[in-house]
């Protein structure tokens, strides 16, 4: 059973920033790309086990190194660098950092703790998102799916708000989206401990595909979205 | 089963080319076949008609301090499927020591249907090294959709990590070939330029047709073209942001 404090970290409702993001979706569905449920259930489908799969192994990483005492601070450069070259759109980066401000302000206030501070000021939202699952009392699976789902999520909303579609239909697209990526959940929290365990960012496992990463620098070039991602 | 696949066992290979003391030196190691073209040229020639689904190709580059090498290939690579299926797979490492410099510019590499190519080039720089990467994936022959792509790019900036990428193609893949993959791209540019020199490069982009194309600047030493769409579009967007960047 996932410990209680863990649901309001599952919370679209917590404010983290989260709203004003589409996870790519805005820029394929501007462009056409994307018009029904089902091109919705195959652009998640090709998202959550490549950029999913990166956010969700470095959260369980993160989580698994912040659970550390407050004596032995965790280095957190090479980790901000790993993920950094896993990021390689400069948007993206920006997006990931204000994001992972957005939730240690958040959870400052919410599960304090003092591993946060090592983090710095604009951390990564998935390291971000691991240390403060850790203190919460979750774990690296915890932290894995809390990622997959905030993907899942931000694409599904923006799919209603963008395309005024179903929201029933989408709701079979969430369900679904989610269940298949229980398999990406388990690799990440696999991958990320094992990488944690090893000191070793570098295992960190890195997918991606390549139109979302194009649309991304287009979209931030671009006027009149409504998302900033 | 294409018929052209030739028969015979699995091939494992690895090539070297390394130069140091202003010295080239390289090892063949067939079927890839290294030449001499120029002073700092290497010619990469792949011999007896693969690579094909249980290839293990290796490419070791080694250059020492302030050294430079051009590396070419001197034809498209095209990946077949091979007799028992299974991954070809082509590794390149490329260790440059400080101020070395190396360009790295293969031809197209072509991955007809029912293949499964998985590339990796794994560049490592000393502090003041610079290195250009421009690949190009085709998906497929003019008939095909292509088939299974991975392609590994990864380099550190003295020790420390710049990129790490690790892309997903594959033509008989609705999801793949969607709108969250390839969007159905017939071929797909790559251009890494690293080190120091990029000084007022920022982000660009554009779309022309079914071409789709961004520039972006790395958290470090370095910036990402990728460009998606017809062939002759992207090899053309790639080679002008090439010649924009790293000159030449």
């Amino acid at each position: 059973m996932v410990a209680p404090q863990l649901w309001l970290l599952a919370d679209s409702r917590l404010p983290t920033g989260g709203h004003a993001h589409s996870a790519g979706l805005e820029a394929a569905a501007t462009r056409g790309l994307v018009r029904t449920p089902e091109d919705v259930a195959g652009f998640l489908a090709a998202r959550v086990p490549t950029a999913g799969l990166l956010t969700a192994a470095a959260s369980a990483a993160a989580c698994a190194l912040g659970d550390r005492p407050a004596h032995a601070p965790v280095g957190w450069d090479p980790w901000d660098a790993a993920v950094s070259a896993r990021t390689p759109v400069a948007a993206l980066r920006e997006v990931s950092r204000a994001q992972g401000r957005a939730l240690l302000r958040t959870a400052r206030a919410a599960w304090p703790s003092l591993g946060y501070d090592a983090l710095g000021r604009r951390p990564h939202q998935a390291l971000a998102l691991g240390v403060v699952v850790a203190a919460a009392g979750g774990t690296p699976h915890d932290a894995a799916a809390l990622a997959v789902h905030h993907l899942a999520g931000q694409v599904v909303s923006a799919a209603v708000r963008l395309l005024g579609m179903d929201p029933l239909a989408l709701s079979a697209v969430h369900a679904r989206a989610l269940a298949d990526g229980a398999a990406t959940v388990a690799e990440a929290a696999a991958a990320g401990s094992a990488a944690a365990g090893a000191h070793d960012p570098a295992l960190l496992p890195a997918a991606s595909t390549p139109l979302p990463e194009v649309l991304a620098v287009l979209h931030a070039r671009g006027d009149g979205a409504l998302f900033a991602s | 089963m294409p018929p052209e696949a030739p028969a015979g066992p699995d091939v494992d290979a690895t090539a070297r080319v390394s130069r140091s003391g202003g010295r080239l030196t390289w090892a063949s190691s067939p079927p890839l076949v290294l030449r001499r073209t120029g002073p700092g040229r290497v010619h990469l020639v792949q011999v007896g008609g693969g690579p094909l689904g249980g290839d293990r190709l290796r490419l070791d580059v080694d250059l020492g301090s302030g050294e430079r090498l051009e590396l070419r290939t001197a034809a498209a690579t095209v990946v077949q499927p091979g007799r028992h299926g299974g991954k070809a797979r082509f590794a390149v490492t490329a260790r440059l020591g400080p101020g070395a410099s190396l360009d790295w510019r293969p031809g197209p590499t072509v991955v007809t249907d029912g293949a499964d190519w998985w590339s990796s080039l794994d560049l490592r720089l000393a502090a003041g090294a610079t290195a250009t990467v421009t690949e190009q994936v085709v998906m497929g022959r003019a008939d095909q959709r292509g088939g299974r792509c991975r392609s590994d790019l990864t380099a550190t900036v003295d020790g420390r990590s710049l990129l790490a990428t690790a892309t997903r193609l594959d033509g008989a893949d609705a999801v793949l070939a969607g709108p969250g993959g390839s969007g159905a791209a017939r071929s797909l540019g790559t251009l890494l330029v690293c080190g120091d020199g990029l000084n007022g490069i920022g982000d660009d982009g554009g779309e022309n047709g079914a071409l789709r194309w961004a520039r972006t600047v790395l958290d470090g030493p370095g910036a990402l073209v990728t460009a998606l769409g017809p062939t002759t579009d992207v090899a053309r967007t790639v080679e002008a942001q090439r010649a924009l960047l790293a000159g030449g």
